[in-house]
């Protein structure tokens, strides 16, 4: 499957029209959400959502749609503080938004962003008439081993890897810190606004990836940077404008959470908690799940993750200046847990 | 290969000239079996020779100094091996990426090898990926890629050395990126080389484990080394590497008798300092010897490092001069305007006699004065490998 010339001007004419009338149609919005939503305001607590649902899987182990758009849907209403799910997406998102979710499929199906969750964000956004959508992640072939189907017309969204014929990678390096890399065209050109939708899990050399480590996943050369120096790239990264900039809302995926042996599906260090971490802040958003695969660690007899010379070092480090990409401490986290 | 006389070199150069060009057309008809190239092609799929289990299906890389620990689904820095379920994969055997057929026909001055059959054509191959990082790459477009980003063609070991010898090359090449992280495909593709007659070139950074290099020696003809600098500062800062591995392998690979050639760099204000150069040079004089070629090369701004100037060509040639007073015999300058004539740096001189053996301008042999390892002019052995 390739873009067609005329898909690809309609992407790219949706897409430059939604830019240049962004900053009047979403004037209101992104005023209201202190210029740069992702960075939380200077002293304010950041908001999370820990939302968990018993039944969000059937009896064998399936995420079940209805109980899944259940989760997503009070998560985001607890998140903005709204009774009515719809003004809850309005308060983040204009009809004109080019919106990308960004998902996490390196898991295949096992371990990737769930489809009924995925596609539960994609109906809240549908609610209040946001029509161009894009679900994507690195290669096709990920997203298709995750369980999404491959299209870029017809539909509720569109879904496509970077790597699809004729997206691919912008031709400049952008350069910040350690991060010197090509940054995908869907996020650079296509989208306006993203929502980030990681997956819960440990990490062999970062010690958790979630919403911040997601972003590897938007550059071409992920591999130069899970060495040294691993935590001040990451920090890097989040802050290039098109990241911090366009980033407006975090649903992690913790309907399973891998707390040892990650980044792969690892079954006897699995728990099926059932749930999502949504947030604003991708920072507090990680800081909250490190704590609980934390918890699960310590529960199981396992060493912390400092203990196992793994400490996700980049989540305080993005806290503070230079980057102050948003909060990291306890006490400036507002936890809301909902269970359903 | 038996002399050639001056009217032989200059028919087989003219030769050597329109099978680079034909050859495209000569292959055209050729490998209808393969598959057609495409972007991120991935036509193989071969378990890395280099590297060990360790816990929880993680393995461990031991093809190159950085000895990568990856986690299951996950990749080495170089981006071009993949933990698949505890077992580890190169994703680039057979899948180069360079040229409009998946290899280029280039002279074997161009690598530059100088010492090596001058005039000859050196089939040139690369896949995606690199073992290091150097901030001024320059061909980072694919060095620096995934080869899911690099187009591919479908080349199996064979096919490559079918193509040399159609487009008339005396060796095949392992270049352009860094060959040490296509590994098994530079050494299957060399043993059906040699095997067919074929020499083997290596153009690498010498960043990789003793093991692994000695077992290629036995299929490699020559080897030129990109010796980036002689500071660890420059390799941990510029490079993301370090320095005493590859001056090991450069031993290595004297010890094991193969021909070495050596480049530097010349970066200014980073690994121009007089005092380092002759530290270099007094290193290669000692544990290489005198008759191992230097080649002092100019830089230009790109990739990460755009915020210099190009290497003033009064730098290399005072290097060169530095080396050549500390000893060392066949020293010259690259990536340097070269006039009608050539550059005084490029060509080569008779350690004995002092007279000019082989006048280069640019990639071109303008004439050659060696004839059965020996100078013309005064009967000097002369180090390395002639036709």
């Amino acid at each position: 499957m390739k873009l067609t010339r005329r898909e690809f001007l309609r992407t790219a004419s949706l897409t430059a029209g939604a830019m240049s009338t962004s900053s009047t149609l979403l004037g209101s919005t992104l005023e209201a959400l202190s210029g740069d939503v992702t960075e939380s305001p200077p002293g304010g607590k950041s908001r999370v959502v820990i939302g968990r649902c018993a039944s969000l899987f059937d009896n064998v182990r399936r995420v079940d749609r209805k109980s899944a758009n259940e989760l997503v849907t009070r998560s985001i209403q607890a998140l903005t503080d709204q009774k009515d799910s719809r003004e809850s997406w309005r308060s983040l998102f204009a009809p004109k938004d080019v919106v990308g979710i960004k998902v996490n499929c390196i898991g295949k199906r096992a371990l990737s962003s769930q489809v009924e969750i995925v596609e539960s964000v994609v109906e809240g956004l549908s609610s209040i008439g946001v029509k161009r959508i894009i679900v994507w992640d690195r290669l096709d072939e990920e997203l298709e081993a995750a369980g999404f189907t491959l299209r870029t017309s017809g539909g509720p969204y569109a879904c496509f890897g970077t790597n699809h014929r004729g997206v691919g990678f912008s031709r400049r390096l952008l350069i910040q810190g350690e991060i010197g890399s090509l940054f995908s065209r869907i996020l650079t050109e296509y989208c306006t606004a993203i929502i980030n939708v990681p997956v819960m899990k440990d990490h062999d050399l970062a010690g958790v990836t979630g919403a911040m480590k997601n972003n590897f996943g938007v550059i071409h050369n992920p591999n130069k940077y899970h060495f040294d120096p691993l935590h001040r790239a990451l920090a890097d990264l989040n802050t290039m404008d098109h990241i911090r900039g366009k980033t407006r809302l975090i649903v992690c995926d913790a309907s399973r959470i891998i707390y040892n042996g990650g980044p792969a599906f690892k079954p006897q260090w699995t728990d099926w908690f059932g749930g999502v971490v949504m947030s604003r802040d991708p920072v507090a958003t990680d800081a909250v799940s490190w704590r609980m695969i934390e918890q699960r660690r310590r529960t199981r007899g396992l060493p912390t993750l400092t203990e196992a010379e793994r400490k996700p070092e980049y989540i305080e480090l993005a806290s503070k200046p230079p980057y102050r990409l948003g909060n990291s401490n306890e006490s400036d986290i507002e936890r809301v847990e909902l269970e359903l | 290969m038996g002399n050639l006389t001056r009217r032989e070199f200059l028919g087989s150069c003219a030769m050597g000239t329109c099978a680079f060009c034909m050859s495209g057309l000569a292959l055209a008809g050729e490998d209808r079996s393969t598959k057609a190239p495409r972007l991120g092609g991935v036509f193989y799929e071969k378990e890395a020779v280099y590297y060990e289990k360790i816990e929880n299906k993680r393995v461990r890389c031991l093809l190159c100094p950085n000895l990568c620990e990856v986690g299951d689904q996950e990749r080495g820095y170089c981006g071009v091996r993949e933990n698949r379920d505890g077992s580890y994969y190169t994703l680039v055997y057979g899948n180069p990426c360079a040229g409009l057929d998946g290899g280029v026909p280039d002279p074997v001055e161009k690598k530059p090898l100088f010492h090596f059959l001058p005039g000859t054509g050196a089939y040139s191959i690369a896949t995606a990926g690199c073992n290091v990082e150097c901030k001024f790459c320059q061909n980072w477009d694919i060095s620096q890629a995934r080869p899911e980003q690099t187009r591919n063609f479908d080349l199996p070991p064979a096919q490559v050395v079918r193509r040399a010898r159609v487009s008339r090359c005396a060796s095949v090449a392992f270049t352009y990126s860094e060959p040490v992280v296509f590994y098994e495909y530079m050494y299957d593709t060399s043993k059906a080389a040699r095997e067919s007659g074929l020499h083997t070139l290596m153009i690498s950074n010498g960043y990789i484990e003793p093991e692994p290099m000695k077992e290629l020696c036995k299929y490699l003809s020559a080897i030129k080394i990109d010796l980036k600098a002689f500071t660890e500062s420059f390799y941990k800062e510029l490079v993301n590497g370090r320095l005493a591995p590859v001056l090991e392998t450069l031993k290595l690979l004297k010890a094991e008798g193969k021909w070495i050639e050596i480049v530097y760099l010349v970066v200014p204000t980073h690994n121009d300092d007089s005092d380092e150069i002759k530290l270099m040079s007094e290193w290669v004089l000692k544990h290489l010897g005198p008759d191992v070629p230097v080649h002092y090369t100019c830089f230009h701004p790109t990739y990460k490092l755009r915020n210099l100037p190009r290497t003033p060509i009064v730098s290399v040639e005072r290097a060169r001069e530095i080396s050549m007073t500390q000893g060392l015999r066949y020293v010259y300058v690259g990536n340097v305007p070269h006039g009608r004539d050539g550059h005084l740096g490029e060509s080569t001189y008779c350690h004995n006699c002092g007279k000019r053996i082989v006048h280069r301008v640019g990639y071109s042999i303008r004439d050659l004065k060696i004839r059965s390892n020996e100078c013309m002019l005064c009967g000097t052995r002369i180090p390395g490998i002639w036709l």
